[in-house]
């Protein structure tokens, strides 16, 4: 169960009921989600059905004619399907909306390979003006949420089925140091800072755990790396924010390592919990890599 | 009524192109002279100004047309010679395609083929839950139509209601399969009409209709290259090209 889109509901009606400038759009037709807020907020809870594209694109006018729209759908099919209308009408045209994800990454890996996104946080970060936040709690949703979603900028909210049981307060465009060590730097990213816990909270690590990706705290990170060893640990492809880290780090010596997905199609259509093994993504694969990489 | 003006248009467009020495969509612009004219001088709410929030709006979702846009701005005053002739160059305000950052009247960047609809779709979208009266106004090329995003977005304004939409074809005959496009708008419960696009009668009485409760295209039959031969001898030719100086002549000959 994603209890963040439980979240999104909740946070939603609220917003909904405080601003009038709301809209959220649907893509997931035929579901009849949340049919109670369609009825109470008539025109402002749609779904639209299956046009990912057209729905980015109408979001898009919606936004020039002054509503602040929410689009809520499946990660694949509402940032890579769309890319172009994500590129075009809200970046290039410097527009506000918000665009909240489930099945990030292969969270939905048991449909099938067409259903993952390992890609989507690298892609969508080489959008000028591209926001990405990855809450790890329905809590840090909310907050992040509340915090960014009148901005003005297009924003991407990834939510996920993992939470942490970090219970930090966090902020938008802010990394938090969730514990410091000496021997090396590990970057968590949303719902991996459990896994990096586990495996590493009880070594001479710095763990900085970002729940925003773009923009990018390169001030918390240059401030807070030690040594020069990176484990860089995404619920992606491995080093898809590797261009932001460099840039923080350009003048250092790094050796750097990687927790997250292979550079390939994941086609097994297994769980994640079921895949983690085979990808390293246990505590103990992770605390391998550790230990080969401050050696 | 405008047809001094248009023939005018022709020229400065020409001109324009021929002195600057650059590739120019002629052969797009000449085909929607007439629905511009009409359009802004006739049928939308421009009273207070193009770029007044309270104004009817244009988008250009066949966004290379701006050239003749431009052209007829400048009879009306609202763009000089000078910014005319800035066309393509750097920095100008007047691009290819328009850009809702700079270029006047225009709150919808376009040249990505598709967009254009969808984005005027979530405007008229929007107006409608504000309660505001005005209407927008969209052209899309008959190639453009072969975009599925198109006929998303044309379900989703008949699915609304969006009788503040008004779509205008340019039914130029660039796509090579696009049959009955009339039906097809018709089909997805739109209210449609087809009529010559050059004739100014016509687009005055087709547009000045706002049917109720359903969004609304006209499908207007449209020559590429309209009223200058050697453009509409070989429109593929002249989609995007610069004029040389026995074209410039030939071109001068006919239109004076």
């Amino acid at each position: 169960m994603n209890l963040m889109t439980s979240e999104f509901y909740t946070t939603i009606e609220n917003v909904l009921a405080k601003d009038e400038r709301v809209v959220v759009i649907l893509g997931v037709s035929g579901v009849g989600i949340c049919v109670d807020l369609s009825k109470k907020f008539p025109g402002r809870f749609i779904d639209a059905g299956i046009m990912e594209q057209s729905i980015i694109g109408i979001a898009s006018g919606m936004s020039v004619a002054g509503m602040v729209p929410v689009v809520y759908g499946q990660s694949t099919f509402m940032i890579e399907r769309p890319y172009e209308q994500l590129k075009v009408d809200f970046g290039y045209q410097k527009l506000g909306g918000n665009f909240v994800v489930y099945g990030g990454s292969t969270e939905c890996g048991t449909i099938g390979a067409t259903h993952c996104c390992p890609a989507a946080l690298s892609v969508l970060s080489v959008i000028p003006g591209m926001e990405i936040v990855v809450p790890g709690s329905p809590y840090e949703f909310t907050s992040l949420f509340m915090e960014s979603y009148d901005n003005g900028n297009p924003t991407i909210y990834r939510t996920s089925i993992f939470c942490n049981s970090y219970n930090g307060s966090v902020a938008f465009g802010r990394a938090n140091v969730v514990k410091k060590g000496s021997k090396a730097t590990i970057i968590a990213i949303g719902p991996m800072l459990e896994l990096a816990m586990r495996a590493l909270g009880d070594e001479d690590v710095t763990v900085l755990y970002y729940t925003t990706v773009a923009p990018f705290d390169t001030a918390a990170l240059q401030s807070n790396f030690v040594n020069d060893r990176l484990l860089l640990m995404e619920p992606a492809y491995q080093g898809g924010i590797m261009p932001q880290v460099l840039k923080a780090l350009h003048d250092k010596k790094i050796k750097a390592d990687f927790v997250g997905y292979p550079h390939e199609f994941i086609t097994n259509h297994g769980y994640v919990a079921e895949n983690a093994p085979m990808y390293g993504m246990t505590a103990e694969a992770v605390r391998k890599k550790y230990k080969e990489l401050i050696q | 009524m405008y047809e001094k003006d248009i023939r005018e248009q022709k020229v400065n467009i020409i001109e324009m192109v021929h002195t600057t020495k650059i590739a120019a969509h002629m052969s797009p612009a000449m085909a929607m002279l007439e629905i511009f004219n009409v359009l802004l001088r006739d049928i939308m709410d421009i009273k207070n100004g193009i770029d007044d929030e309270r104004s009817d709006k244009l988008v250009l979702s066949n966004g290379h047309t701006a050239l003749a846009l431009y052209a007829v701005y400048q009879t009306l005053g609202i763009i000089t010679k000078e910014d005319f002739y800035t066309y393509k160059k750097k920095d100008s305000r007047f691009g290819v395609h328009q850009d809702r950052h700079h270029t006047p009247g225009t709150i919808i960047s376009t040249g990505s083929l598709g967009h254009g609809l969808p984005n005027a779709i979530g405007v008229a979208y929007a107006w409608k839950l504000q309660g505001k009266s005005n209407r927008i106004f969209i052209t899309v090329g008959d190639g453009e139509l072969n975009e599925g995003s198109i006929w998303e977005s044309v379900i989703f304004a008949a699915r609304m209601k969006l009788d503040n939409v008004c779509c205008i074809v340019d039914d130029n005959k660039s796509t090579e399969y696009m049959p009955d496009i009339i039906g097809k708008f018709r089909a997805f419960e739109w209210d449609a009409v087809e009529i010559d696009g050059h004739d100014e009668e016509c687009l005055r009485d087709a547009l000045s209709k706002q049917p109720k409760g359903r969004p609304y295209v006209v499908v207007a039959d449209t020559v590429k290259g309209n009223g200058v031969e050697l453009f509409e001898n070989n429109h593929a030719e002249w989609h995007e090209k610069a004029v040389s100086d026995e074209d410039y002549a030939i071109i001068m000959e006919e239109l004076r």
